[in-house]
């Protein structure tokens, strides 16, 4: 489902370069030949230190960004020359408490991302409702987002990002904020998803019993440079072992 | 139907935003209310036979009302996609709107469409305090070649409003540009005066600023009832406009979001 080959990613400070616009931002290679693949139906993990890369391949998947060398497919769509059919594939939930209009209630928000994607109203609206269904938040639908908690906000991004029923679920840090029983919750949303609608599923997080607990390969980037792609669900030797080995000798 | 479901999904959103502030909305409406009667109190200072005002048949308070209406609409259209992006940058929403599928006209004219409206709402009050309650005349009118001015007009607008918004995704910063157009035509274009009391080096440079030709044939429709060959050469210049500002506009827009997006600044608001 996911192709990418000798994929990187520096950022350059824009050519503007006036007093005062872009001024500290400086050249960094965020993201160094990366080549992996994931199947359909898959769970597959991102983990590293902060700063390793994870977001900006996600970004780099999502299309945010461009890449600066090599590229990749997703469903057999190129991410440069076929963005906007990338685009229609895949769905990105940050994990940022911003992104939302909060004046509007969760609903609402969920019914103008659903337009966005071209839904009709009606249909945008039961849309809505059976998303926020699946993250447990159709009882808090009706309230301001400015009302919602920073867990909630963080489901309510999932529950956009599953919007338009993509192929491929972005998911940067999903269950930061959230308690151990939400958390569970996102967990086995995910592994449902995977499993019954075959959705592949990327995952960036810090925890590692979560990349143990759904994900089949788990890919250890360290200093924006793939270092392993390791299996999870731990048979010879347990994830938490084997990452810390390769971080460290980093 | 796709992009019809993305523009109203824009128009449903900024309403509910809107109507949780409906003070705001009734008191631009109150401004408006308080405006007209002002301004044709002005108008009954200056002389009918005022020979800069001959060519629009001489009355101050239509030729204002006109010229404020129109030039507070067209500020409107170019200010709508700029200050939009904006908003979605400091909201942290422009990156999600990114990552989904719509295209950049799409999305710059979802986010413009209710403040225009709104906009277009507010002038067409002050026209219609000025014909109901101050006798403006509009029996003779030529409504076809006015409403052919405001069209072409609206889209030069909405034009350089493309650019304004390229400057907010290039730099995140707040936009400027709209502000200096509009001051620009304020003083150039013929808002409040004729251009030709103009000095001739500021007449010249008025020649430059698509509000002079958009201006000058719309009291010419409305005011005189002037016919489609006398409107010609304003309608020209304004297509000449529309050919070079629409698909330079466009071009900037989408380089400007091409090179937010190869730096990482397409999300970032600081």
């Amino acid at each position: 489902m996911i192709e990418i080959k000798s994929i990187g990613k520096t950022y350059r400070p824009p050519f503007w370069g006036l007093a005062g616009f872009g001024r500290g931002l400086r050249k960094v290679d965020a993201l160094r030949e990366v080549t992996l693949s994931v199947g359909r139906g898959e769970i597959f993990g991102l983990m590293g230190p902060n700063g390793a890369g994870k977001t900006t391949l996600l970004r780099l998947l999502a299309t945010l960004l461009p890449p600066s060398r090599g590229g990749g497919r997703i469903g057999g769509a190129d991410l440069v020359r076929q963005a906007a059919t990338v685009r229609r594939l895949v769905a990105l939930a940050s994990g940022e408490e911003r992104g939302f209009y909060w004046r509007l209630s969760g609903r609402e928000n969920l019914e103008f991302f659903a337009g966005v994607l071209g839904i009709s109203p009606s249909a945008g609206r039961r849309r809505a409702d059976e998303v926020l269904e699946l993250v447990d938040l159709l009882p808090m639908a009706h309230q301001p987002v400015a009302q919602y908690s920073t867990g909630m906000r963080q489901r309510l991004g999932i529950a956009r990002a599953l919007l338009g029923t993509p192929a491929v679920l972005l998911l940067d840090e999903p269950t930061r904020s959230l308690d151990p029983m939400n958390a569970l919750g996102v967990q086995t949303l995910v592994g449902r998803l995977a499993a019954d609608w075959g959705t592949t599923v990327v995952l960036a997080t810090h925890n590692l019993d979560e990349a143990e607990r759904i994900c089949s390969r788990v890919a250890i980037l360290v200093d924006g440079t793939l270092r392993a792609v390791v299996g999870a669900g731990g048979r010879d030797q347990s994830l938490a072992s084997q990452y810390s080995t390769i971080v460290a000798v980093g | 139907m796709r992009i019809a479901y993305q523009v109203l999904a824009f128009l449903r959103r900024d309403w509910r935003i809107a109507r949780s502030s409906t003070f705001g909305l009734a008191w631009q409406a109150t401004a408006i209310i308080f405006a007209t009667p002002t301004l044709y109190y002005i108008g009954r200072l200056i002389r009918p036979g005022t020979p800069s005002l001959a060519a629009y048949g001489g009355d101050y308070f239509t030729f204002a009302v006109l010229g404020i209406a129109f030039s507070g609409f067209l500020a409107a259209v170019m200010g709508a996609c700029a200050a939009a992006v904006r908003q979605e940058q400091v909201g942290g929403t422009l990156e999600v709107l990114l990552t989904l599928p719509a295209s950049l006209p799409t999305l710059a004219a979802g986010a413009s469409f209710l403040p225009v409206l709104l906009a277009a709402a507010q002038s067409l009050l002050y026209v219609v305090l000025g014909v109901a309650m101050f006798h403006i005349d509009v029996a003779h009118a030529n409504f076809f070649g006015a409403a052919l001015i405001v069209a072409l007009t609206t889209i030069v607008s909405g034009a350089l409003g493309l650019f304004a918004a390229a400057f907010v995704i290039l730099f995140r910063r707040t936009d400027p540009l709209t502000g200096i157009m509009v001051g620009v035509g304020a003083m150039l274009g013929g808002v409040f005066y004729p251009t030709e009391i103009l000095p001739p080096p500021a007449r010249l440079l008025a020649q430059f600023v698509p509000l002079t030709p958009a201006l000058h044939g719309l009291r010419l429709a409305v005011m005189r009832g002037a016919d489609f060959p006398t409107l010609v050469p304003s309608i020209g210049l304004l297509l000449v406009w529309c050919a070079v500002a629409v698909p330079a506009s466009l071009v900037t827009a989408h380089a400007a979001l091409s090179e937010a997006r190869r730096s990482g600044t397409a999300s970032g608001y600081g």
